[in-house]
């Protein structure tokens, strides 16, 4: 049945006393979940096929884009707007037709991939493109004790890691960087930078043709927005006498341009009404030129728009519009735009919409030039508010490849040979692979560890906050439910039912103080963490809770000392190995290497 | 007939068109517009359609050189077909580089993909000489 070559390849996997065989019967019988058909889903199952696995199943909840098509190759211009999972599951059968692949067009968050589901499979390989769903699948495969290879890419760089129960850390063991985001008030009242005026105008988007909260919504008032983010210790400003009649003359202007058009008011609005108030607020500006208020029909009236025939090529989407081209695409696509909202309904953004980054472009390109920042190109303003990670074949070629090699030393129960690999974008010695061992485990990791934190926080913040901030966002739980006192206090899913003054009601108030422990459960992942509150007032800037690792003796101020020399110690040593040495000792590569989780 | 096809030549000053920046916008950002515009003119010569070659004439395809042409002189065989990229039970008996240019087609049709019908040993400067790279796998150094 199988072809030399492939027992040949198979034959490395296994010791010399132990045939070969075993690891083919393996390959044939073992049941794998590839999570994602992207970039390295697509490669990744097309490498599984061939080297013989005929169980596998794959998920990806997403459909084809044209600007999928350079690399997913598994996806051909007639399948644009199709489930990526079943086209990839039908072109992976074209490979060998008798190998059973199951697709499911669904999110992997989805309660119906739980624990019962995962443990079925040997091992799950993970092809993501986010954190949120990295960090799950990893506490379902710990529940179930099910073997995860993880990867990532990014242009030219890539990893693959391997996470085994036992054998080696979890995907949390090791912390990630939190992206970065911008404060609220510089995005509503003193942009600086061009991607302050794009964030501004994807808020827009949302509130114009989209379902959007009311938090980022830039329509609202101004002037509320910007007092509601005053520093305490500042006196409120109030606007001069002279600021208040240029706002009254104002706002009849944009009952006037209310008369013509929608598009015209809203132009007026942004643009010329909210920045009249903006420039009274000389303290945000300091050092700074104030913003300038325009006019649609001053703008309008430079035509610098060039008159030249464009050749339809990617000029037009390289090239900077002028202010007036801008002002100009800003009406024209309000109105296109709410066409569509009236035909079809709310409109999510997507940066392969050509309309939604059109509109995003023209209207952060507006407010940048008020804002006396440069105007950016539909180019590079579809990467900033699109989050695009740059993306080729071979990368991704490259890691699926060592995937499966992980995969089959895992099936052979190897994991001593087992491999975290980096990819590096240029070698500097002869390498282009940067290998190490698995990784111990971390003591303070919450999630494959003790699952027991210390977290300080005011527990005067309502349930909603502790939900949706700490419990959702910082740990990730998809559908928490969360118990003290043996009472459930939240929980989460279609049979809930938590009542609003529940959700308003602070920590305190529900019996929640300091030293109080609180279990949270999470759905059908048999993943739990228990919580040992304790009230605290003082927190680092930007921050309102800390999480402390587990629960610990506190240190004596000698303990302490000891311990950072040590560590400060072990750091120079390893920096001074060179690439060339040994890769078996201590690793150090997933201190020094970027890791890509593509968010 | 042996003769070699290549398509016209674009020159570099000429635009990527709305198409290509719609499919290559994500490797555009790795390598920039000029960067494509010297793969759109490149033209590579595979001999031997191996397993490994296969991936890097996928690879190539979709990264949009300008032509690709295939050579071989090795005929499809069962054992080949289940851990070939684009060779098919269909291609047993044919050879292996006519085999694979219609699913290589497929992975982007603004490539030039051909099938050279010339033996290996044949393959001179004159042919050579028209390409800017030869790639050769499984075949013997000394041919």
């Amino acid at each position: 049945e199988y072809g030399g070559a492939k027992l040949k390849i198979l034959s490395h996997y296994t010791s010399r006393m132990e045939p070969s065989l075993i690891l083919n019967e393996k390959v044939l019988s073992s049941s794998l979940l590839v999570v994602g058909a992207g970039g390295i889903g697509c490669e990744l199952l097309k490498n599984l096929v061939l080297t013989g696995f005929i169980n596998l199943h794959i998920i990806d909840l997403d459909t084809i884009d044209v600007s999928n098509l350079n690399r997913q190759f598994l996806f051909k211009k007639k399948h644009v707007g199709e489930s990526k999972a079943q086209v990839a599951r039908s072109s992976a059968l074209s490979l060998n037709p008798s190998a059973n692949i199951v697709a499911y067009h669904d999110n992997v968050l989805n309660s119906s991939f739980g624990l019962s589901f995962i443990s079925k499979f040997s091992v799950v390989m993970n092809a993501l493109d986010n954190l949120t769903a990295r960090r799950h699948v990893n506490r379902i495969c710990l529940s179930a004790n099910v073997p995860l290879i993880e990867s990532g890419t990014s242009g030219y760089l890539g990893q693959v890691q391997v996470f085994v129960k036992g054998k080696s850390d979890c995907f949390e063991c090791t912390p990630v960087p939190v992206p970065k985001t911008h404060p609220i008030c510089t995005i509503r009242s003193n942009p600086s930078k061009p991607i302050h005026c794009i964030v501004w105008a994807k808020m827009l988007f949302g509130r114009l043709f989209g379902n959007s909260d009311d938090e980022l919504d830039p329509e609202k008032d101004t002037e509320e927005a910007t007092n509601s983010n005053e520093k305490p210790e500042e006196p409120v400003t109030e606007p001069s006498q002279d600021i208040e009649n240029l706002l009254e003359r104002d706002r009849q202007v944009l009952e006037l341009e209310k008369a013509k058009s929608k598009a015209r008011y809203l132009f007026h609005k942004f643009y010329h009404y909210d920045v009249l108030y903006l420039s009274s607020l000389t303290r945000l500006f300091k050092g700074r030129e104030l913003p300038k208020p325009i006019t649609l029909d001053q703008i309008l009236s430079q035509k610098l728009m060039e008159s030249r025939e464009s050749d339809g090529g990617i000029d037009e989407y390289t090239r900077v519009w002028s202010i007036d081209e801008c002002a100009s695409r800003f009406l024209n696509l309000i109105e296109k735009l709410q066409s569509r909202v009236d035909d079809s309904g709310p409109i999510s953004w997507d940066k392969d919409d050509e309309d939604a980054v059109d509109f995003v472009t023209a209207a952060s390109n507006l407010r940048a030039h008020v804002f006396h920042i440069p105007l950016q190109s539909h180019f590079t303003v579809k990467a900033e508010a699109g989050n695009i990670i740059p993306a080729i074949a071979t990368t991704n070629a490259v890691v699926a490849g060592l995937m499966v090699m992980e995969c089959l030393k895992v099936l052979n129960s190897r994991f001593s040979d087992c491999k975290n690999t980096y990819l590096c974008g240029r070698p500097n010695t002869k390498r282009l692979f940067l290998p190490g061992p698995l990784q111990p485990s971390n003591p303070n990791c919450y999630v494959c560890g003790s699952n027991r934190v210390n977290l300080r926080i005011n527990t005067n913040v309502k349930l909603s906050f502790f939900v949706e901030e700490i419990l959702e966002k910082q740990m990730n739980f998809i559908t928490p439910t969360l118990i003290a006192n043996n009472t459930i206090v939240f929980e989460s899913g279609p049979d809930a039912c938590i009542s609003p003054e529940q959700l308003d009601k602070s920590l305190r108030d529900l019996q929640l103080c300091d030293n109080a422990i609180v279990q949270v459960l999470d759905g059908d992942t048999d993943f739990t963490v228990e919580i040992t509150l304790s009230h605290w007032e003082e927190f680092a800037e930007n921050q309102s809770f800390e999480i402390v690792g587990s629960v610990q003796k506190p240190q004596t101020p000698a303990t302490k000392k000891r311990t950072l020399e040590s560590e400060e110690d072990k750091v120079p040593q390893l920096k001074k190995r060179k690439l060339d040495q040994t890769v078996n000792a201590v690793s150090y590569t997933h201190l020094t290497l970027p890791t890509i989780y593509s968010v | 007939t042996g003769q070699l096809q290549s398509s016209d030549p674009i020159s570099l000053e000429q635009n990527l068109t709305k198409d290509e920046a719609q499919r290559y916008d994500r490797q555009l950002r790795v390598w920039g517009v000029k960067a494509q515009k010297r793969l759109r003119q490149a033209k590579v010569l595979l001999v031997g359609l191996t397993s490994t070659m296969a991936e890097i004439a996928k690879n190539l395809v979709l990264a949009g050189i300008n032509h690709i042409s295939l050579v071989d002189d090795v005929i499809c065989n069962p054992s080949d077909v289940k851990q070939h990229l684009f060779l098919k039970p269909q291609h047993v008996g044919k050879n292996r580089a006519a085999s694979c240019i219609e699913d290589l087609q497929e992975l982007n049709s603004l490539v030039s993909i051909q099938h050279l019908t010339v033996p290996i040993s044949s393959l001179d400067t004159s042919i050579i000489g028209s390409f800017d790279i030869l790639c050769s796998s499984g075949v013997d150094r000394s041919m």
